[in-house]
């Protein structure tokens, strides 16, 4: 493997759901592994100011005809959930608990979760309804019901959060190939000519 | 010839420069024309009743970014140093749609200047005697400049393209828009560059 790029992503982030779907192959084709390091962007957002891209009036608006646009190349489902954006706090501390012993399971309930979310536009962000997701994809449903209120879980998720902050993530996808920061998914061909040339 | 592609560059806009070296190529390949029209993102902003400057997190980032597009490019990329921006002034667009007249070829090539002499060559053009001597090329003086500031027909021609890039969608710099669909920024030229070729379009229909 050439190197590991840390894939940051809020479970509330169309363009993270967008990033999602295309990162693994992605990042296989370049002989990279890939850390996924979901975060909880309303602290970064409180630090500078700033708010979700969808919450902008004028913004917004180009942001939701953006965001089914890149989907409709991506040939993927694209539907906003009711009530959008949610916390996922419950899905966040999902995914750390299983990284740690299964991380392709945890992968593999970050994509069914984005799916239920941004796919079908499921409100899937309570407790409840993520360990519904979890368990469609062969995950101990009670077992991520307790390991959620598990408050080691809750103080990793704290300090990934923290750690993500203090590296500089303040948006939804932003990648660090080294310590190159990359924020967007529409920086991904940007990426690939950095890890081409090692740099410029 | 099928409808025109409309880029609305800002010359305080990093990547409104960088946009500008891509779009003429984009353009021949599917056979549009492209009219410039140079908006001020400061005047947009005001229109839009939207937000101030960005925090400094996001500044600092749009900045490495900028500048690591156009080491990556090829293109010479020097920020304006000891000043603030914006880096444009509401005379250097008046001066531009007033000099070019509805010369389309005019107003682009003094586009293009605008744009090289702020991030090539690292000199803001913030006042009239700034304008002056950074397009003196096009034979400027200070009194020119100061009369196509004050005269109606610059002023008015830039106000009309901020209404049509506001009316359009227009949401930052660069915008362009082409068959009444919007693209804001340089990372979305490959989206043009898609919805131009027959692809594009088919999705567009089934979209």
């Amino acid at each position: 493997m050439a190197q590991t790029i840390d894939f940051y992503f809020d479970f509330a982030s169309p363009y993270g759901y967008l990033a999602s779907l295309q990162i693994d192959g992605w990042a296989a084709a370049r002989d990279c592994a890939l850390a996924w390091r979901p975060i909880l962007l309303g602290a970064a957002f409180k630090k500078v100011g700033t708010g979700p891209l969808l919450g902008y009036p004028i913004k917004g608006r180009y942001a939701a005809h953006d965001i089914a646009r890149s989907a409709r190349r991506l040939g993927a489902p694209c539907k906003m959930p009711e009530g959008f954006p949610h916390g996922t706090l419950a899905a966040a501390r999902g995914f750390y608990w299983l990284n740690d012993t299964h991380p392709d399971k945890a992968r593999l309930f970050a994509k069914a979760f984005y799916h239920a979310y941004f796919g079908e536009g499921r409100d899937v962000s309570p407790p409840e309804e993520t360990a519904d997701v979890a368990a469609s994809v062969g995950i101990d449903r009670d077992a991520l019901l307790a390991a959620i209120q598990d408050p080691a879980i809750k103080a990793r998720v704290k300090d990934e959060v923290e750690a993500a902050l203090e590296r500089g993530v303040f948006g939804s996808p932003f990648f660090f190939i080294g310590d190159e920061p990359f924020w967007g998914m529409d920086r991904l061909p940007d990426m690939a000519a950095w890890l081409e040339k090692g740099g410029w | 010839m099928a409808g025109p592609i409309v880029f609305y560059p800002a010359f305080g806009s990093p990547y409104s420069y960088i946009a500008a070296q891509l779009i003429d190529e984009i353009a021949y390949r599917h056979e549009r024309e492209v009219l410039w029209r140079p908006v001020r993102l400061s005047r947009v902003f005001e229109q839009l009743g939207s937000a101030a400057r960005p925090d400094a997190r996001k500044l600092a980032y749009w900045r490495h970014d900028a500048e690591r597009v156009c080491r990556l490019r090829g293109l010479p990329f020097i920020r304006p140093s000891g000043r603030e921006p914006p880096f444009d002034c509401d005379a250097l667009y008046a001066t531009c749609y007033a000099l070019a007249d509805g010369n389309e070829a005019q107003l682009r090539t003094m586009c293009l200047a605008a744009l090289s002499v702020i991030w090539a060559q690292g000199k803001a053009l913030q006042s009239i005697d700034e304008v002056a001597a950074g397009l003196r090329r096009f034979n400027l003086s200070r009194v020119v400049v100061r009369g196509y500031a004050e005269s109606e027909s610059g002023g008015m021609q830039h106000q009309a393209a901020i209404d049509d890039a506001i009316a359009s969608g227009m949401v930052g710099a660069p915008w362009f828009t082409v068959d009444g669909e919007g693209f804001w920024g340089h990372d979305r030229l490959p989206y043009l560059d898609m919805w131009l070729s027959r692809a594009g379009r088919l999705s567009a229909v089934r979209g």
